[in-house]
């Protein structure tokens, strides 16, 4: 693409080596907090900063992203301004080479690992949906519900009868209720985005990512996830990364704009489809 | 914990599942092993087993000269395949349900083997060539004065039985630790296996390591007072091994219908996708490895008396190999077509050997190659297709 974006200064130089300094708290000495999230300044997610290359492409140019609580943001932009690499980062699956991500006041994401991340209340779903395809749909659910993870008690789990009521409410919520008892490989790509959806909602994370929630679905199935997503976002916060426009307008939320690593314009719908940067974006230099 | 640069590459399509060495796994297969109820298969197992091992013990407790009789050579065979299905048990646990193909799997039966061999060492006193009370004629042969620490407390069965689970059990672990904390996976793993049971024959052929070098540790005469030619104990060894082979399958269809089971089988199939909710796939191989580890030496102390040598020549990477294709000829995933594997291959191999001695290695090839192509579920998934 022909358009340059004017250098900024992306990131401040690092202080120097302060190894005497007494305001100085080294890393090792913070806690690693994963219960305890505060949320008290109403923000959920924090990006600063955040820049990763990989082998030269620059992926991610000094992102800045925060998402509050309850809120529900849309992210848009061309293949390959950074949405996914994004969301890899905030969870865990690609550690950036400069910048900083905070879950809440206290959780240091860069410090965690991938499970970690997915404890603390971060949960995701993929582009392609992943679900796993040799057991039914209702041990899908089970397997998402949120509860301990160590190793001992996932042998010792058993599942009583509010979590069994749940994952039966979830298969009415998802449609999937004939087919709970199936293997989740017999499902059409359409029922494993709503698996995946319902996977991810029994986590019951404080932030949901959601990659593509519309790819391969029919109208009618964008419409009930359209539902879906508006309830989710009473008591949780949501960041839905969208190619389809006509989606994003249903969702009514605000819209972050992504290009070449960077946020290009924030705002409402049609104040962002009205940007001219974004036009430019999306249409080629010199369309206006 | 962190991985490396190179691993962070994009990945647009979702959680990457397929990184896994492309061994085939993650597909849906329709009738593939998945969670369907076991209580059948475990009932018919059980019964087909404790049917055998009555069987085998009425018969050859039988006199001689009644056509049923089994003759104690033949049960001591049998035993002999009883332990090496436990092997192939423990091999499918982590193969066919947590999706690690570890080739390096004797090693773990070689070395409870010679936990077992060091026990029935000691067992020997002064009964040797030599006749040191104390030293195992090798020792005596190699001018070894006094017995090195590491063989001091194997006069005692209970320490040797701790030793058994722990030896194997405690390698596995560090060996797991270190592989699945730095996300070594797929054929990655499987190399890494290879070599640690290669790297363990090495030192164990050497003299110096005090475990017996090229000869091993053999002559084998009593455990627990009882001597090990008795037809009477030969029996008992090979109803010992019917029994822990029924234990283990049951520990392990105990596990495998869990929550845990289920998040292994997640595991093998989607790997990363089990990260992204919460779990530290990490530890669930190490748990499992360690588990499958042990149950490997528990069935090469059995093994060892019923052969009556063991030596570095277990450590083969051959034999590793040979047990993959146990499972892989009865079907995995399953663990009953493990154990059928087993059975069955060792079964030709015996006729084999003695009719077309030559013949055999390729035919165990030509069977791998045929199962592989035609069969890729195994003699069991041949049998559900023809039930349905």
């Amino acid at each position: 693409m022909a358009m340059t974006p004017a250098k900024t200064p992306r990131r401040p130089t690092p202080p120097s080596p302060g190894v005497l300094r007494r305001d100085k708290v080294f890393d090792f000495l913070i806690p690693r907090e994963v219960d305890n999230l505060d949320l008290s300044h109403g923000t959920v997610l924090y990006l600063e900063g955040v820049s990763v290359a990989f082998d030269g492409f620059q992926a991610i140019d000094g992102l800045d992203f925060h998402v509050d609580r309850n809120e529900l943001r849309c992210v848009i932009g061309p293949n390959g301004a950074g949405k996914t690499t994004m969301m890899d980062i905030i969870t865990g699956k690609t550690r950036p080479d400069h910048g900083s991500a905070w879950f809440g006041q206290r959780i240091n994401l860069l410090r965690l690992s991938e499970a970690e991340i997915a404890q603390a209340g971060i949960g995701r779903k993929f582009q392609k949906p992943t679900v796993f395809e040799n057991l039914s749909v209702n041990e899908n659910l089970e397997l998402a519900m949120d509860g301990p993870r160590g190793v001992w008690q996932t042998f010792r789990a058993s599942i009583d009868a509010t979590a069994r009521q749940r994952i039966e409410e979830m298969t009415h919520t998802i449609g999937l209720v004939e087919q709970r008892h199936g293997l989740a490989g017999a499902l059409s790509h359409g029922q494993k985005q709503w698996l995946e959806i319902g996977m991810l909602v029994m986590q019951n994370p404080i932030l949901l990512l959601i990659d593509e929630p519309a790819a391969g679905m029919t109208h009618q199935e964008m419409d009930r996830t359209i539902e879906l997503l508006l309830r989710l976002r009473e008591n949780h916060a949501l960041v839905v990364v969208e190619h389809d426009m006509d989606f994003v307008r249903a969702l009514d939320a605000p819209v972050t704009v992504l290009h070449q690593g960077r946020v290009l314009t924030s705002g409402n719908m049609t104040d962002v489809q009205n940007d001219a940067s974004v036009r430019e974006v999306y249409l080629g230099e010199g369309a206006d | 914990m962190w991985r490396s640069k190179g691993d962070k590459a994009p990945d647009e399509h979702g959680p990457g599942g397929k990184g896994s060495g492309g061994q085939g796994q993650g597909e849906y297969v329709p009738g593939g092993p998945g969670p369907s109820s076991h209580g059948f298969s475990t009932l018919v197992f059980c019964t087909v087993l404790i049917m055998t091992i009555v069987g085998v013990s009425v018969a050859n407790l039988l006199p001689t000269t009644h056509p049923a009789h089994i003759g104690t050579f033949t049960v001591s065979v049998l035993g002999k395949y009883l332990t090496y299905a436990i092997l192939a048990v423990a091999v499918d646990l982590v193969w066919g349900y947590l999706g690690i193909l570890s080739l390096g799997h004797a090693a773990f039966f070689a070395l409870g083997g010679y936990v077992m061999g060091m026990y029935l060492m000691r067992q020997i006193g002064s009964r040797g060539v030599y006749g040191n009370p104390d030293l195992p004629d090798f020792m005596v042969f190699l001018d070894w004065e006094t017995l090195p620490w590491y063989w001091l407390g194997f006069d005692s069965f209970a320490f040797t039985a701790l030793m058994i689970l722990l030896v194997p059990g405690l390698l596995a672990f560090l060996f797991g630790w270190f592989a699945f904390r730095s996300r070594v996976e797929g054929v990655y793993l499987s190399i890494i296996t290879q070599a640690l049971t290669y790297a363990l024959m090495l030192a164990f052929f050497r003299n110096e390591l005090g475990f017996g070098g090229n000869n091993g540790l053999t002559d084998f005469r009593d455990l627990l007072g009882y001597d090990l030619r008795s037809d009477n104990v030969r029996l008992a060894l090979f109803i010992a091994s019917g029994v822990t082979l029924l234990l283990v399958y049951l520990l392990c269809r105990h596990i495998l219908s869990s929550r845990l089971g289920r998040v292994a089988l997640a595991v093998r199939d989607a790997e990363h996708r089990v990260r992204f909710l919460g779990y530290r796939v990490e530890r669930v191989k190490l748990a499992l490895f360690t588990l499958s580890a042990v149950i490997a030496g528990l069935a090469g102390a059995l093994y060892v008396p019923q052969v009556g040598i063991i030596n570095p020549g277990e450590f083969s990477p051959l034999n590793s190999i040979e047990v993959v294709v146990w499972v892989a000829i009865g079907g995995r995933g399953t663990l009953y077509g493990a154990v059928v594997g087993a059975i069955g291959v060792n079964y030709a191999k015996t006729w084999f050997t003695t009719a077309y001695p030559d013949a055999w290695l390729f035919a165990l090839g030509a069977l791998f190659v045929l199962v592989t192509l035609a069969l890729p579920r195994g003699i069991v998934g041949l049998l559900r297709r023809a039930r349905r």
